[in-house]
């Protein structure tokens, strides 16, 4: 997906986490040889800090927000808590079916936020 | 007799002597060969936006151009390069392969000039026969030979409250970004 968006302008941040349980740093490493991206910063994490974090920007509830995918145009902040996210997708979670992950959907609105002139 | 036998043999060594003589200016003057193993960037952008990629050319053994490439950023592995064609310095190839997004197969042709000492092919990408970028590959080795490939991006570890995370997120704030929260198995 990322390979068909040439725009410099773009940055992706891959968090690589213990959604099942077992994974390891290790198979973070492994893993990113799948979005080689040179705009993609990747992470890991053996915590789900960071997926409570971005639960409620995604009215999750109590669910955490492993396999999502967001969205943010450009002068959004992170500030006290996780922004909400302009589009997001996400795999198997209690959300809206037509927002499961679609490659080519979630590249349009990469797009679209790409275009948007930036929020304040 | 023995005079003309020794007369016309002495014209042997003199041919010879002439093609040794030649043989050096042959060679400089050989126009070096873009068969090997290639590597090198598509510039999208330069030093913003670069794609490697990796090319061999050969001949096959009925004396045809063929080629194959590597683009791990778009996950190809020894795709095979159509409409491979050199001549003196001027390589060209075709790189045809199915967009997802577009639905389509996208034709980009590459044209490229291999330089004086053989030693890099530069030209064109034309990305689905419109975008032109321009392109650098330097020889590797010869057709065969192994192929690097690139190392792993770096991971960062996160605290438990990803503060690392938050950080780069408004660091880059003037930027479109996407967040992926994922399993690595």
């Amino acid at each position: 997906m990322l390979d068909e968006i040439a725009d410099d302008r773009l940055r992706t941040y891959v968090v690589w986490g213990p959604m099942l349980g077992g994974e390891t740093e290790a198979d973070a490493r492994t893993a990113t040889v799948n979005l080689p991206d040179r705009r993609a910063l990747h992470f890991w994490t053996g915590a789900h800090g960071v997926a409570e974090a971005f639960r409620a920007p995604l009215g999750l509830g109590t669910e955490l927000a492993w396999d999502t995918f967001l969205v943010y145009p450009a002068g959004v902040r992170w500030g006290e808590t996780a922004p909400v996210p302009v589009y997001y997708m996400h795999v198997g979670k209690p959300l809206p079916a037509e927002r499961h992950f679609n490659g080519e959907k979630l590249a349009e609105q990469v797009r679209d936020a790409l275009n948007r002139k930036s929020s304040p | 007799m023995e005079r003309a036998l020794t007369s016309g043999r002495t014209g042997l060594p003199a041919a010879l002597l002439l093609l040794l003589l030649a043989a050096p200016s042959i060679q400089a003057e050989e126009a070096p060969s873009a068969e090997g193993l290639w590597q090198g960037v598509i510039f999208y952008k330069r030093a913003e936006l670069e794609v490697d990629m990796t090319v061999e050319l050969a001949r096959t053994a009925k004396g045809e151009w063929a080629g194959t490439i590597d683009i791990p950023s778009q996950k190809l592995e020894y795709h095979p390069l159509e409409s491979v064609q050199v001549n003196g310095r001027d390589a060209s190839f075709v790189l045809s392969r199915f967009s997802q997004h577009a639905k389509a197969t996208i034709v980009s042709p590459f044209q490229g000039k291999l330089s004086e000492d053989g030693k890099t092919i530069q030209g064109e990408f034309i990305e689905g026969g419109k975008n032109r970028m321009p392109f650098l590959l330097e020889r590797k080795g010869p057709a065969g030979s192994e192929r690097a490939r690139p190392p792993a991006p770096p991971v960062q570890a996160l605290s438990a409250s990803g503060e690392e995370l938050k950080a780069a997120f408004n660091r880059d704030a003037g930027k479109t970004r996407l967040v992926l929260l994922l399993s690595p198995t």
